[in-house]
């Protein structure tokens, strides 16, 4: 089968400008992040809401000297403790139920010295007790150390707070931030395959359906066709992938520091590969199932089962991040179908050496051609069957031929 | 002079029934040409063959557009398809100048005469409406407007006037006819006799994908054994007599009127002496049957000796 560039960059160009306004592109494109935001948010919003809530808690000490290094210790937070005596514990109590307190803390000797110190709420759901049981724990330690003699300096000493501070072995820092990023791109990149893939195959079956493919085939080769229609939607992807990602970093940047993350876009060219790879494998396994089925709905859905496939590894993408150089990762990663979304994976998760970079690279380069060959063959033997959804015995019986 | 189109032996099959078996053809320069056919007889799996879509089993398709003979060149050829299709989310325009496009026309030559050609067909109005929103007649002259924006200088047109019209089908036709004048040659098929005889120059006929008549339209009818006989006479006159002239034969029959058929050894004059000799005629006429008819008894009496 000749090719013939301008034909295949025409297609391309249709079809880019094309989807590109077309309102499916639109919500992907702009909906979805909006949608992962706001998801986000409402998270974050909530443990934001809930460290600022104010508090008001009434307590009982019947040590005598817990309260005051409490009432410090909480003096920075929305939470505000006032003291009781024991005598008016029944009608703390009472107030509690009415909601004037959010709660009553007694503390004494035998329940300090057993570790446990009683706190009574309205209701036992309500969780939000966080900057009290810190205060409670920390308070506890210096009441303790004071009763072992110690100073105050000696106890500020001794109660200094050490932190953990996570290093690569190069010596880099790591932070949350930049763990996260990689990831969050990997992510994006895997659902921008996935997505216009899927539109891909949709438009593959709909031109079928309306007979459209017919008067193309009289004036390209159906490769011709099946490549515009591939470089068309790459550059669909990538534009997409482009405006998520200039979201993306408008709104970490109003977040945090971007340049802690130290992600440079020489970084990125690994998975920027990895992207495009993935993307014409899995849009020529799409497009070429499209053009086997007889319209979406269709009878088999063995074909809907089959664009699946490439997706698996994300089922188990908590593992691989986890443990990105186990051996079955590795595995993984050399099997076609799944290279892609592994790698694009473990780019985000870890250092990959370099040469298992390049062969898993290599392996995909080989199996794109190998798939735009063969559904190239499936596709111009299967297009313009119209009226039904082909077999898997036929489109194997299309290969060996 | 040097066809422009030869069919060689075309056959195809799909599984064990053959489609289309062993047709040869050939359709010189500026003729028109029409692939008759009852429905399933390989009509469009032949075009398509033709037009490369499809490959053929055996046989061979041979071009000769530009002086030199060889493999089809896709954007000298224009195509209409049976099973019409455009991008219905595109609008009527865009349709245009793509599908020209992908026939090597540049895109402001394409959205000039694609803009010449809707005016023609009274669709300026929709040149900037989503295909979607027009009725059928109208996708299908844009369709047709597509098969010949490029300039083809040899165009397929698979059913043409279906769903048309015959308003509509008379602007397809008047076009061919222009087409034929420019020195482009058409092959066709279609449904519709009295058109076919109006355009087509050649005809060539098949049935179970096999050639059962072929040749030019008036050495057709010419041939064709039987003439077709109406008349009309004073009822009150005797005309039994008709009836026993040898190769004559009564198709319908009432009170001053007759359509007969006549396969005899007179001449047309002859029979005219006779006839008018006998009874007092009001009206006759003696022709070939329209091509409706040659096609259907043809189908019948070889097509069936086919099985």
């Amino acid at each position: 089968m000749l090719m013939n560039r301008k034909n295949t960059m025409k297609v391309a160009s249709w079809e880019f400008i094309k989807n590109l306004k077309s309102p499916t592109f639109l919500i992907l494109t702009f909906i979805f992040p909006l949608i992962m935001l706001v998801a986000g948010g409402i998270g974050a919003l909530a443990g934001i809401t809930s460290s600022l809530e104010e508090q008001k808690i009434a307590v009982i000490d019947e040590t005598g000297q817990l309260f005051d290094i409490l009432e410090s210790n909480l003096d920075s937070t929305p939470v505000e403790v006032i003291l009781i005596s024991s005598g008016q514990q029944q009608e703390a109590r009472e107030d509690v139920a009415e909601g004037l307190y959010n709660g009553l803390l007694h503390l004494t000797e035998e329940n300090l010295s057993a570790g446990s110190v009683s706190y009574y709420v309205k209701d036992s759901r309500d969780q939000n007790t966080g900057h009290l049981s810190g205060a409670l724990r920390s308070a506890a330690i210096t009441y303790r150390l004071e009763a072992l003699g110690l100073s105050s300096e000696e106890i500020e000493e001794a109660t200094a707070a050490v932190s953990l501070q996570t290093l690569s072995l190069a010596g880099e820092e790591a932070s949350l931030a930049a763990l996260f990023m990689p990831l969050a791109i990997g992510m994006l990149l895997i659902f921008s395959v996935m997505f216009s893939g899927q539109v891909l195959m949709y438009g593959v079956i709909k031109e079928k359906r309306n007979r459209i493919v017919e008067i193309l085939l009289s004036s390209i080769t159906s490769l011709e066709l099946l490549m515009g229609k591939l470089i068309g939607f790459a550059a669909l992807g990538l534009l997409q992938i482009l405006i998520w990602l200039t979201v993306a970093l408008l709104v970490a940047g109003s977040f945090f520091d971007l340049r802690q993350l130290s992600l440079s876009p020489a970084d990125l060219v690994p998975s920027v590969m990895f992207f495009i790879g993935g993307y014409l494998l899995f849009s020529s396994l799409f497009a070429t199932m499209g053009a086997t089925m007889k319209d979406a709905e269709g009878g088999s859905q063995t074909q809907g089962l089959v664009v699946l496939v490439p997706m698996i590894p994300l089922f188990a993408s908590g593992a691989i991040i986890i443990t990105p150089n186990a051996a079955w990762v590795k595995i993984l990663s050399f099997i076609p179908i799944f290279t892609p979304v592994t790698m694009l994976m473990r780019l985000a998760a870890t250092t990959v050496p370099w040469w298992e970079i390049t062969l898993t690279f290599i392996i995909l380069l080989v199996a794109v051609v190998l798939f735009i060959i063969l559904g190239a063959r499936i596709f111009s033997r299967s297009i313009l069957q119209y009226e039904r959804t082909l077999s898997f015995i036929e489109i194997r019986r299309m290969l060996k031929k | 002079m040097e066809p422009v189109l030869k069919v060689k032996e075309l056959t195809k099959s799909f599984g064990d029934k053959t489609v289309v078996d062993r047709i040869s053809f050939s359709v010189t320069r500026s003729e028109v040409m029409g692939l008759l056919g009852p429905n399933g007889a390989g009509k469009t799996t032949a075009i398509r063959m033709i037009m490369g879509i499809l490959s053929a089993d055996q046989g061979e398709v041979v071009f000769n557009l530009d002086g030199n003979s060889g493999k089809i060149d896709k954007t000298a050829v224009g195509y209409l398809p049976e099973e019409r299709g455009l991008y219905d989310d595109a609008n009527v325009l865009d349709n245009l100048v793509y599908l020209s496009g992908l026939k090597g026309k540049s895109r402001s030559e394409a959205a000039r005469e694609g803009m010449l050609w809707l005016e023609r067909l009274e669709l300026t109005d929709y040149a900037g409406q989503k295909l979607e929103k027009l009725s059928k007649g109208m996708q299908q002259k844009v369709q047709f407007i597509a098969s010949i924006l490029h300039k083809p200088r040899l165009v397929l047109f698979d059913e043409p006037f279906s769903g048309l019209d015959p308003v509509n089908q008379d602007f397809i036709k008047e076009i061919i006819h222009e087409l034929q004048s420019e020195g482009i040659t058409v092959l066709l098929s279609a449904h519709q006799m009295n058109l076919v005889e109006e355009l087509c120059d050649n005809i060539f006929l098949i049935n179970h994908g096999r050639e059962i008549l072929s040749g030019s339209l008036r050495d057709i009818k010419q041939s064709y054994g039987e003439d077709l006989v109406e008349l009309r006479f004073n009822p009150t006159e005797e005309s039994s007599f008709i009836a026993k002239i040898p190769g004559m034969r009564i198709v319908k029959e009432q009170p001053g009127y007759l359509s007969l058929r006549y396969s005899g050894t007179w001449s047309k004059r002859d029979l005219l002496q006779q006839l008018s000799g006998s009874i007092e005629i009001e009206e006759i006429s003696v022709e070939k049957p329209p091509l409706h008819e040659i096609f259907i008894e043809t189908v019948r009496e070889r097509g069936d000796a086919d099985e």
